[in-house]
């Protein structure tokens, strides 16, 4: 039995002083993921996922409160393009905007971001410290739902394009920093806009701050004033409007480590420096590192880790908790009921945070879609076996809060799903895109509008077949036929084949292939292609000649033109038809040309591409009228250059009374395997006038 | 305006995460940690048995909760050396509540005396200090709170102090 019990209250957060403990202990060596308060130590809460991107990164997050919608940034790490979305209060259904600008190749990636909300517009900065690297300061209009550029005539150069590295909200100003004037940069600067006019700035209005091109980190507003942090430094605006602002020193010691590593609550910054977290209202910061654990990086340590650039601060609203983010650490400072230091570390990454306000709703009843209809039906981008469907509708009564919900009931399928979500537009019509259906199926659609967890009378049914009709849409998807290629080929004395390959668009669905006699008469039926035969790659059917009961392939089947076509056979529906039409035959030389050789009667210098190089050529041409061709010559195979041009290859034509003519000539190959003759088509009948230079004697026209 | 909440940008993937929801990091456990300062009841000079460990819970969650014993003892040199008793690790498991429950839980941890690879006996744990490492687990929405800890100790008299220290004989 011990002689003693050794009892530890719980709620003493991390202490970097912590020693022995003989009887009385009151702080922690080590605490993690734990929450302290109220004499207790509770496991934190964690992080679930409402909405997702095809970006890589979301490196932004805001507010848009006056419209009762949030703003998200997302980066796409393979084409560096970045994209605005916006969002449900509550940060569900993103809705692109569009594209805000492609990151410079140097520029810091993902890219860091400012959002500021002013006047009713969502500010957003780029916050590179290189201006030539820097996009465009840009803000969203909802009355627009577009993305603008600030733009101001002053700025030198690159269309009058303003680009702060931040931005935020000051009195009645919107505040933005680290712009000169396009020309000159000014990393020291912090420009104002005119009161109540926050994307209009004037060139006259701006601060230097500090020693020049020592570069701006931040600016905060809090406790009456502009808080402006340098790497190394605190300033604080003086004065209420442009006429009598002032900037004063106020810490000479300790600025921000990091752009985003500050958060402002109640009046008060509390900010990481490079000596670790302080804390700010009015005047020189404090220390608020103590009591801190020792068990983790020290303060000192963490810009050698190299999570300082994109360390971020956030604040837990329920568990009133300040966090400074490193990468997947973070410290983290409990307020209630006393301050108090633990650490975090997380299952994932985060790179920015923001603080929405999800349940903002407003009364009434949602509105609702009409006119329903189905705008494109194409091949899926993201898989050509799939179908991506447009539709498009009227928005009836809506506000502009609403969150539309997608239901769709497949043919054969018993109950409807809900397949997307998208924020309602702020225009009357609204166009959306489903993705990845089935190709050649039946499909009902219906769509919902909701406001949180409200929905119109009648369409609170939980099945969306009893909802009303103006919201419904019945379609087929469309199906690709596959694409067809054909290649001739003689395999004996007696056989020819030419194989036909179908390459299937749509996974899992049959094929059918069709031929007509090849003297332009109809398709017969030749095969159909089972989805277990093409198993959604590409199949050859060899067409043979034997196979098709045609006796004599050199007179039947040979030489002539043979059109195929394919199609694909759906659910519901089948494609149209893919054609291709094949030679039964070597193929064709091109490229034939004939030119007079001057001052040579009768001669010319021919060229052309072989279709076949192992073939010969046969030249023919039509001195007997009318239009009876001859042959002039065989010109051997085997003499093309690498790529298969003949040249150099000239001939006589047989001259006539009168002297004066014209000549056709045409050529084609001539292929002997298996001591059987195929001829390709003709080409070039490239018509030839023979001059007479003594002479004229008139044109002599066929009899 | 309502009430606000705590939204992450992810940069392992493109996606919006809601903060202080649910019980796990977007499907990743969360582990809680608690590393207790150092029981010293025999003073620097002083050696001691340690155990039980009593840790009062209040939860609602499911959830496992693991000790695990670190003793400290001085080497011959003075200095102190620190072994975590991985092997006497007590873990328990508590079950989901529908209402928040509160109860003390008696760890009794104890090492043990083996001779040729066999335990022939156990025994208190030893040395001039002692600490424990806490680590929960939930493994459902809940609940799962420390409301504090005790251990006892006995403090001996017959000290394990080094021959060489300057306050050794």
């Amino acid at each position: 039995m011990a002689d003693q019990i050794l009892t530890l209250a719980m709620g003493g957060g991390l202490d970097r002083h912590t020693g022995p403990m003989v009887d009385q202990g009151s702080s922690l060596i080590d605490l993690r993921n734990m929450v302290l308060g109220r004499g207790f130590a509770y496991v934190r809460a964690g992080a679930t996922e409402v909405s997702t991107f095809s970006e890589s990164v979301v490196c932004a997050i805001a507010p848009l409160p006056s419209e009762r919608v949030s703003i998200a940034v997302a980066y796409d790490a393979g084409t560096r393009d970045v994209n605005v979305y916006r969002l449900t209060a509550g940060g569900e259904s993103p809705a692109l905007i569009g594209k805000w600008f492609t990151l410079h190749a140097q520029a810091s990636a993902p890219p860091r971001v400012f959002a500021a909300e002013a006047g009713g517009l969502l500010f957003l900065a780029h916050d590179e410290p290189s201006p030539t690297r820097r996009a465009p300061t840009v803000y969203y209009n909802p009355a627009t739902a577009f993305l603008h550029t600030l733009t101001a005539d002053w700025v030198q150069g690159d269309d009058n394009i303003i680009r702060f590295r931040g931005v935020v909200p000051h009195l009645t100003h919107l505040a933005g920093w680290g712009f000169g004037d396009g020309a000159e940069h000014g990393p020291h600067i912090v420009r104002h806009s005119l009161p109540g006019q926050p994307s209009v700035f004037e060139f006259k209005h701006y601060m230097v701050v500090g020693q020049r091109g020592d570069p701006i980190m931040a600016c905060a507003q809090a406790a009456g004033t502009l808080h402006v942090f340098k790497a190394s430094q605190r300033w604080e605006f003086v004065g209420t409007s442009r006429l009598d602002f002032d900037v004063v020193l106020v810490d000479e010691l300790f600025g921000l480590i990091a752009s985003r590593a500050f958060w402002v609550l109640q009046g008060e910054v509390i900010f990481w420096s490079h000596a670790g977290p302080r804390s700010c209202t009015r005047g020189p910061s404090v220390d608020i590192a103590q009591p801190l654990g020792l068990e983790f990086p020290e303060p000192a340590d963490l810009p050698a880790l190299g999570d300082i650039n994109n360390a971020f601060a956030a604040y837990l609203p329920t568990t009133q908790v300040v966090e400074f983010n490193f990468a997947r650490r973070a410290y983290a400072l409990s307020l209630v009921p006393e301050r108090r230091w633990g650490y975090y570390e997380r299952g994932f990454t985060p790179f920015c945070a923001g603080l929405l306000f999800p349940t903002a709703i407003v009364a009434g009843d949602p509105g609702y879609a009409d006119n329903v209809t189905l705008e494109a039906d194409e091949i899926a981008a993201a898989d050509p076996s799939k179908r991506d469907v447009t539709v498009g509708w009227d928005n009836v009564e809506m506000v502009g809060d609403e969150v539309l919900e997608f239901w769709l009931l497949k043919d054969g399928d018993v109950d409807w799903t809900q397949v997307a979500t998208t924020l309602v537009g702020a225009g009357d019509k609204q166009s959306f895109k489903l993705t990845a259906l089935e190709p050649g199926t039946d499909y009902e659609l219906q769509i919902r509008a909701r406001r949180g967890g409200e929905y119109r009378d009648d369409y609170e049914d939980a099945d969306p077949g009893n909802w009303p009709a103006d919201s419904y849409l019945a379609f087929t998807t469309q199906l690709s036929p596959p694409e067809l290629d054909a290649v001739w080929s003689r395999t004996s004395s007696s056989q020819e084949k030419i194989a036909v390959t179908l390459t299937p668009v749509h996974a899992g669905l049959d094929l059918e292939l069709y031929r007509d006699d090849g003297a332009g008469g109809a398709f017969t039926l030749l095969a159909t292609i089972t989805a277990a035969q093409h198993n959604d790659e590409p199949f050859t059917y060899d067409d043979v000649s034997d196979d098709e009961g045609l006796a004599d392939p050199n007179t039947e089947w040979g030489e002539r033109t043979y059109r195929y076509r394919a199609r694909t056979i759906g659910t519901s529906s089948v494609s149209d038809d893919s054609q291709v039409s094949c030679w039964a035959g070597p193929p064709k030389p091109t490229d034939f040309q004939a030119a007079a050789v001057p001052g040579v009667a009768y001669t010319f210098d021919a060229s052309w591409t072989a279709g076949d190089i192992a073939a010969e050529t046969e030249l023919e041409e039509d001195y007997l009228c009318p239009a009876s061709f001859v042959l002039n010559d065989t010109i051997a195979a085997g003499v093309e250059d690498a790529t298969g041009v003949r040249v150099g290859t000239s001939f006589i034509l047989s001259p006539l009374d009168p002297v004066e003519q014209q000549f056709n000539v045409r050529i084609r190959h001539k292929l002997t395997s298996f001591t059987v003759d195929d001829y390709s088509e003709f080409v070039g009948r490239t018509l030839v006038v023979i001059g007479d230079e003594n002479e004229d004697d008139g044109y002599q026209s066929c009899p | 305006m309502s009430t606000p909440a705590l939204f992450y940008g992810s940069a392992d993937s493109g996606a919006i995460l809601q903060a202080e929801s649910g019980y796990s990091d977007d499907g990743a456990d969360i582990r809680g940690l608690i590393l207790a300062p150092y029981a010293e009841p025999a003073s620097i000079h002083g050696d001691a048995s340690f155990g039980p460990l009593w840790l009062e819970l209040v939860w609602t969650a499911a959830a496992t909760v693991k000790v695990t014993p670190i003793v400290a003892v001085p080497d011959p040199d003075g200095v102190m050396q620190e072994t975590i008793l991985t092997a006497e690790a007590l873990e328990i498991e508590i079950e989901a509540s529908a209402t928040r429950r509160r109860n003390t839980f008696k760890f009794d941890v104890r090492t043990s005396l083996t001779e040729d690879g066999n335990e022939i006996a156990r025994q208190a744990v030893r040395g001039q200090r002692c600490s424990f490492l806490v680590e929960l687990t939930r493994s459902g929405e809940g609940l799962l709170m420390i409301a504090g800890f005790a251990l006892g100790a006995t403090a001996h008299t017959d000290q394990l102090i080094p021959a060489n220290t300057e306050t050794g004989a």
